[in-house]
C-alpha cells in the first residue's frame, strides 16, 4: 500500500473544529474540562485526550481595519522519517514503540509507555501522556479507518473540504495545484516548508508568522547519535515562528 | 431560498451579509468554496470580523442596524451608474409600471400615514391602470411616475457621505462592496445573497431583505442558476415547520389563517384571491380557493360538503388586525391572560427577547406542558434564578420527545428539498415522537368531547384523523400522503381518464375547489403520488450540469429547484447564462427542458406566453412593492429602537414610524421591564446576540454535550482591543454586561475583529455575545444573552431586534 497524506488546505478552512469533534468520536477519547481564555481555541493545547486541535490567531495588518485570522490543524504530521520513531529505537532502544505502517502513518503501540520523554524527540511537540509511565497518544492518521479503506474521520467531517486524503504523490500534487490556485488572490501562499519530510502537507495562505505555534522542523539536520546530542540537534532544529504559545 | 444550497457552487459573487454562514451554516460552504474554486468571489458585510469574513475576498464593517442604509447606497450606485440588467429590469420587474398619483413620500413617511394609530393606509401604495385594470407602463423608464424613476428618486438620498456616517462603513469600503456586486448585472453573471437573522432580527427586518431583492431584480440576478434571495435557515426544519403553518398568520402551504371578517367560504376566496386581468399574468394565487377546499377537505373529509361551505366555518378565525405572534403572546402572558402554555420543542425562558420578562411571565400560568429532549430553563423557570418556587403556582408537565435520529418523517431543507428521514434508534425510556404525542392528545380530547359534549364540539368530532397503519398505531407516512392529496371521490376527466377515489394526486395542478379533490398542503402536493414517495429518492446524478440533482428528495413545488427559473431565459426562452442554463424553450416538442419551468406556457414572446413573477398578481418582479407590509413600499432607513445616535440624516423619524412599543420608551431601569434607552450614556455600547458553531439555538442539545462544551465552555463577550483599553479589561476577564432590562455575565474575548465605528463624527463601540447559555449547565457558563435584549419587533413579523440594542460593560469585581 502507498505511503498516505492530509492535505490541509487553509484557504478553505472555516475554523469549524468538525475535525475535532469528529477526531475525539472516532478514537471514543475522553472530554476535557475546559474554561474559556478569551478565544475560540479549546482546548487550547494537544493533550493526551485531544489529538488535533485548530490554532487560531489575529494578526494585525496595519492600523486600518484589515486584520488576518488564521486557522491551523494541529496534529502529528506522520513525518516520513519520524525522529520519535529514531529516538524510540536507537536513543532508548525501545523496541515496536512506534511503527511506521505501510500508509506511512506513524502509530505509537503500547510499547511507548516505556520511552523517556518522547515528546520531546518530536520537533511538533505532538506526542503527549497521561502521567510519566502512560502510553503516549497522538493523531494516527486513522490507521485503523485507512486500513479499513475509509477516509480519516477529520477529513470525512470536514464540510469545505478543507482536508483531504489520498495517496501522497497524489496528495502534494493536489496541493501544488492548489496552490497555484490561489496564489494570485493570497501572494503570500505556500506549502509549508517542511512538506517534503511529513505526510500531513500544510497548504497555507499567509505568512508562516501569521499562523499560532507555527513549527518549521528541518528534518535534515536530525541524526541518530546519543540521546543528549539528539535532544540537542532537535531543539535546534526546532524553529518556533511564531511564540503566541498557549 | 429561491435557489438550494447547491447552487451557490454557480455563484460569481456571493454576498454574505446579514448572516455568518461559515460559522451557523458551515455546510454551505461546501458549496461556497465551490464557487470559489470556479473563479467566484465572496464578499462579507458585517459589524465583526467572523469566520466568514476570514474566507471573503472583500470585508467590510457595517454598524449593526443600518444594512438599508448600506443597500440603499448600493441602489443609488447602481442607477447612478446605469449598471441595471436592463433588459431584465424593463421585461420582467414593475419598473415600467405607473403608480399612483397620489402616492407620496416626505421625510421618512410614505402617503397615508396615520400618526395616531402609527398604521399605513396603503390606499395609494398601488399602480395606475387601464379601464381593464391592466397597469399602465412605460417601457422607456421615463415617466416621472413610474417605479423605477420613483425608486431613483428615493436612493438619490443615500449618497456616499450620508451612508458613511450612518455605517461607519469607510467610502473605500463602500465603493469596493458596491462594484464588485453590481458586476453582477451583467447578463450570465450570477449574484446571490446569503442572509439569515443578521437582517430579520431588527425592527426595518422584512424591509432589510426587500431593500436586496431591490437590487437582486435590478441586476437580474432572480430566477437563474448562483443567484436569488437565499435565507439560511436556522435549524435543519424550520423550513418545514413554516411550510406546515407554524406561524399565526399562515395555515399549511401559506395560505392565508381565515378572519372573523371572512365568515364564509366566498367571504375567504373574495379577500384572499388576488386578481388580474393581464392575460400575461398566470397570477399563481388565483388558485387560491381550489387549494382551499382541498385542505377543507383533507381536513374535514365526508363532512366538508359543498352545502356547508366544505366546513370552513369550523376553522378557527384570527380576529382582524389582531397580532398574535410570539412577543404579543408573551406580552399577554405576563399580563396574566393565559391559563396554560405548551411550550413544545422550544425554551422561550432562553430564546425569548426580554427573557426576564417571560420568564415572570410563566409564572402567571395554571399549567405549563413542557414537551422537549431534556428539561430546560423553561420547564424549570420556577427554580431559576430570582425565583422564589414557594410563590409560584404554575404546575409544569415534562414529556419528554423522541430526538431527530429517534423517528421516521419528513424533513424540509432550507432550499426547499423535502427529504425523509428514517428512525436510526428508539427514542429512550417512555419518550416518544413529536407526532405520536399529538395524536395522543387530540384522541383524548376527541374522546372527552364524544363524552361530555362541550360548547362547540363539532371541529374536534368532525376531524378527519386517520392516521393509524394496520397495527393500529400511529404513521407519519398517513401524514405525508395527506400532504400530498388524493382524490375524494371517483372522478372521470373529460380526456376520459378516470381515478377512483382515494388515489394519490399527482400534484396540485389537478386540485379543484368542487369537493372532489382533498390535500392537506398544496406546495407539497407531488411528494406523494401514486409512483411512492418521492422524497425517499436518492439519485445523486446531476443530469442538468448545474447541480439541480432532479431525483435526489424532491423539493417544492412541484420539483422545482430554481424559483422564478422563467426569469432566467430572454422573451424567447433561450437561457441568458449560457454556461448555467436553468431551462431552455424547445420549440420542437414545445415544452421546457431542464428544472421544472415555473410554468409550462410558452415563452413571453408568444401570444400564449406568461409573465416569470408567477406568485404576483400582476407578473411583474417588485422595485416598488411591499403593497401588503406595514411599513412602505420602499425600504427606508430608520435606527434600531434602541440606537447610539438621535438623530436620522435620511429624514427625522428616528425609529420606523409603524412601530408597536411595548412598555414604554426611557423610563429607567428595570429586570425584566420593557424599557428602552437610546444615546444614553448609561448603556453607551451597540451589542448583538448571535452564535457560534459549536453550540445550537439556546444550547439545550449541546450544553448537555461534554464533546461541544469542551469546545465552547462558557458564554463570551467580545469587544475591540481599543474598548478594553478603556474599560481596564484584559483578555479572559469575566464581565458583566447590562441593558436597560437585564444583566449576565460572559468571558471577555479581546479581539482586534471588532474595532470602533465612526458615527456622525462620534467614536462609538459595538460588543456582541451568543445566546447559547443558559443558568441550568454549565454551572459556569453564564445566563441567556436574551436578558439583555429588548421586546421590539419588526413591523410585519414582530422578529425581536435581537441584533441591535444598546448596553453597557465593566470587568467584574
Ligand atoms: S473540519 Fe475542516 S473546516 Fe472545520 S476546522 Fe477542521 S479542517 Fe477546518
Ligand atoms: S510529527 Fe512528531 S510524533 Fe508525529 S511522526 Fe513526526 S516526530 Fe513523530
Ligand atoms: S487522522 Fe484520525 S486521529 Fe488523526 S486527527 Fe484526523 S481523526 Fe484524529
Amino acid at each position: 500500500m502507498a505511503s498516505s497524506a492530509i492535505l490541509f488546505d487553509s484557504s478553505k478552512c472555516t475554523a469549524c473544529k468538525g475535525c475535532q469533534v469528529a477526531c475525539k468520536t472516532w478514537n471514543q477519547d475522553k472530554f476535557e474540562k475546559t474554561a474559556n481564555s478569551g478565544s475560540n481555541q479549546n482546548p487550547p493545547a494537544l493533550s493526551p485526550l485531544t489529538r488535533t486541535i485548530i490554532r487560531f490567531n489575529e494578526t494585525d495588518v496595519d492600523d486600518t481595519n484589515k486584520i488576518i485570522w488564521t486557522f491551523l490543524k494541529d496534529s502529528c504530521r506522520h513525518c516520513v522519517t519520524p525522529p520519535c520513531e529514531a529516538y524510540a529505537n536507537e536513543v532508548c532502544n525501545v523496541s515496536d514503540a512506534v511503527r511506521i505502517t505501510d500508509y506511512g502513518a506513524v502509530v505509537y503501540t503500547a510499547n511507548s509507555a516505556k520511552v523517556k520523554d518522547l515528546g520531546d524527540a518530536c520537533p511538533y511537540g505532538v506526542p503527549k501522556q497521561e502521567k510519566p509511565g502512560a502510553p503516549y497518544v497522538k493523531c494516527t492518521m486513522c490507521f485503523d479507518r485507512i486500513s479499513n479503506g475509509l477516509k480519516p474521520a477529520c477529513v470525512t467531517a470536514c464540510p469545505p473540504n478543507a482536508l483531504e486524503f489520498g495517496p501522497r504523490d497524489e496528495i502534494i500534487k493536489l496541493a501544488k495545484e492548489r496552490l497555484a490556485k490561489i496564489k494570485d488572490r493570497y501572494p503570500d501562499a505556500h506549502l509549508h516548508d517542511d512538506y517534503e519530510d511529513v505526510s500531513v502537507i500544510y497548504l497555507l495562505t499567509h505568512k508562516n508568522e501569521t499562523y499560532q505555534n507555527l513549527v518549521c522542523a528541518d528534518h535534515g539536520k536530525i541524526r541518530t547519535v546519543s540521546r543528549r546530542d539528539f535532544l540537542k540537534q532537535i531543539k535546534l532544529a526546532r524553529r518556533i515562528t511564531n511564540m503566541l504559545n498557549v | 431560498m429561491t435557489n438550494h444550497w447547491v447552487d451557490l457552487k454557480n455563484s460569481d459573487v456571493i454576498l454574505i451579509m446579514g448572516s455568518n454562514a461559515a460559522e451557523n451554516h458551515p455546510i454551505s460552504f461546501k458549496w461556497v468554496m465551490k464557487a470559489v474554486e470556479n473563479g467566484g468571489i465572496i464578499i462579507n458585510v458585517d459589524p465583526r470580523f467572523t469566520r466568514t469574513s476570514a474566507k471573503a475576498n472583500i470585508y467590510a464593517r457595517l454598524r449593526s442596524g443600518t444594512d438599508i442604509a448600506f443597500l440603499g447606497g448600493m441602489i443609488k450606485y447602481i442607477l447612478d451608474n446605469d449598471l441595471i440588467d436592463k433588459q431584465y429590469v424593463v421585461d420582467y420587474t414593475n419598473a415600467a409600471n405607473l403608480v399612483n398619483k397620489d402616492f407620496s413620500f416626505n421625510d421618512g413617511l410614505f402617503s397615508g400615514f396615520d400618526p395616531v394609530k402609527k398604521k399605513y393606509d396603503k390606499a395609494t401604495w398601488s399602480y395606475q391602470v387601464d379601464e381593464k385594470g391592466i397597469p399602465l407602463r412605460d417601457e422607456s423608464l421615463q415617466n416621472p411616475q413610474c417605479a423605477y424613476q420613483l425608486l431613483k428618486k428615493h436612493y438619490s438620498r443615500y449618497d456616499l457621505d450620508k451612508v458613511e456616517a450612518v455605517t461607519g462603513t469607510s467610502k473605500a469600503d463602500l465603493l469596493k462592496v458596491y462594484e464588485a456586486y453590481t458586476k453582477t448585472g451583467a447578463p450570465g453573471k450570477a449574484g446571490t445573497i446569503m442572509y439569515a437573522m443578521g437582517w430579520t432580527q431588527h425592527t426595518v427586518g422584512v424591509q432589510n431583505i426587500r431593500t436586496m431583492g431591490i437590487i437582486q431584480l435590478l441586476l437580474g440576478n432572480i430566477g437563474v442558476a448562483g443567484g436569488g434571495v437565499n435565507a439560511l435557515r436556522g435549524e435543519s426544519n424550520v423550513q418545514g415547520s413554516t411550510d406546515q403553518g407554524l406561524l399565526y398568520n399562515v395555515i399549511p402551504g401559506y395560505l392565508k389563517t381565515p378572519v372573523a371578517s371572512a365568515q364564509t367560504l366566498a367571504d375567504y376566496t373574495k379577500k384572499f384571491t388576488p386578481v388580474t386581468s393581464d392575460p400575461k399574468s398566470l397570477n399563481w394565487w388565483s388558485n387560491t380557493p381550489k387549494y382551499m377546499v382541498s385542505f377543507l377537505k383533507a381536513f374535514y373529509g365526508d363532512k366538508a360538503v359543498k352545502e356547508n361551505d366544505f366546513g370552513y366555518a369550523m376553522l378557527p378565525k384570527l380576529d382582524d388586525g389582531v397580532n398574535y405572534s410570539w412577543l404579543v403572546l408573551f406580552d399577554e402572558m405576563a399580563k396574566g391572560k393565559f391559563k396554560g402554555f405548551f411550550a413544545w420543542g422550544q425554551n422561550p425562558a432562553c430564546s425569548s427577547a426580554n427573557a426576564n420578562k417571560v420568564r415572570q411571565a410563566m409564572g402567571n400560568l395554571d399549567w405549563m406542558v413542557n414537551v422537549n429532549l431534556f428539561d430546560n430553563e423553561t420547564g424549570s423557570f420556577w427554580r431559576g434564578p430570582g425565583m422564589d418556587p414557594s410563590k409560584i403556582k404554575t404546575e409544569v408537565f415534562m414529556l419528554p420527545c423522541a430526538a431527530s435520529v429517534e423517528k421516521e418523517g419528513s424533513l424540509a431543507n432550507s432550499g426547499r428539498w423535502v427529504q425523509w428521514r428514517y428512525k436510526a434508534i428508539d427514542p429512550p425510556g417512555i419518550a416518544l415522537p413529536d407526532g405520536e404525542i399529538i395524536f395522543e392528545l387530540f384522541e383524548k380530547i376527541r374522546a372527552l368531547y364524544e363524552k361530555e359534549g362541550g360548547k362547540y364540539p363539532d371541529p374536534i368530532l368532525s376531524t378527519v384523523w386517520n392516521y393509524k397503519d394496520q397495527t393500529g398505531k400511529f404513521n407519519v407516512v398517513e401524514i405525508a400522503k395527506e400532504m400530498n392529496g388524493k382524490y375524494a371521490a371517483d372522478v372521470t376527466k373529460p380526456d376520459g381518464t378516470s381515478f377512483k377515489k382515494g388515489t394519490q394526486v399527482v400534484n396540485f395542478t389537478v386540485l379543484t375547489d368542487d369537493g372532489t379533490t382533498a390535500c392537506g398542503n398544496w406546495i407539497y402536493s407531488g411528494s406523494f403520488t401514486e409512483a411512492g414517495n418521492m422524497t425517499t429518492r436518492r439519485n445523486n446524478e446531476d443530469k442538468s450540469g448545474i447541480g439541480l440533482y432532479s431525483e435526489w428528495s424532491w423539493s417544492w413545488p412541484l420539483n422545482r429547484r430554481i424559483i422564478y427559473n422563467r426569469a432566467s431565459v430572454d422573451k424567447n426562452g433561450e437561457p441568458r447564462d449560457k454556461e448555467h442554463p436553468v431551462i431552455k424553450w424547445d420549440a420542437a416538442s414545445s415544452k421546457w427542458i431542464g428544472d421544472i419551468a415555473d410554468n409550462a406556457a410558452p415563452p413571453l414572446s408568444d401570444p400564449k406566453g406568461k409573465l416569470p413573477f408567477i406568485m404576483q398578481a400582476e407578473g411583474y418582479g417588485r422595485l416598488f412593492g411591499g403593497f401588503t407590509l406595514n411599513d412602505g413600499p420602499f425600504p427606508e432607513h430608520y435606527e434600531p429602537l434602541e440606537c447610539p445616535v438621535d438623530m436620522n440624516p435620511f429624514s427625522s423619524q428616528l425609529n420606523t414610524p409603524t412601530l408597536r412599543i411595548f412598555g414604554e420608551k426611557g423610563d429607567g431601569n428595570g429586570e425584566g421591564k420593557d424599557v428602552f434607552l437610546s444615546n444614553d450614556g448609561r448603556y453607551p455600547y451597540v451589542c448583538s446576540t448571535y452564535r457560534m458553531p459549536e453550540h445550537w439555538q439556546t444550547g439545550l442539545m449541546t450544553r448537555y454535550n461534554p464533546q461541544l462544551i469542551e469546545l465552547q465552555p462558557q458564554n463570551i463577550c467580545e469587544i475591540s482591543k481599543e474598548l478594553a483599553k478603556e474599560k481596564g479589561i484584559k483578555n479572559g476577564d469575566k464581565v458583566i454586561m447590562k441593558s436597560a432590562r437585564g444583566q449576565i455575565e460572559a468571558v471577555a474575548v479581546v479581539t482586534s475583529r471588532y474595532k470602533p465605528f465612526v458615527i456622525h463624527g462620534k467614536k462609538i463601540h459595538q460588543v456582541g455575545t451568543t445566546w447559547h447559555f443558559g443558568w441550568m449547565t454549565p454551572s459556569d457558563g453564564g445566563d441567556s444573552a436574551n436578558l439583555l435584549t429588548p421586546t421590539a419587533g419588526d413591523p410585519n413579523t414582530f422578529i425581536p431586534e435581537s441584533k441591535a440594542f444598546m448596553v453597557n460593560i465593566e470587568r467584574k469585581g
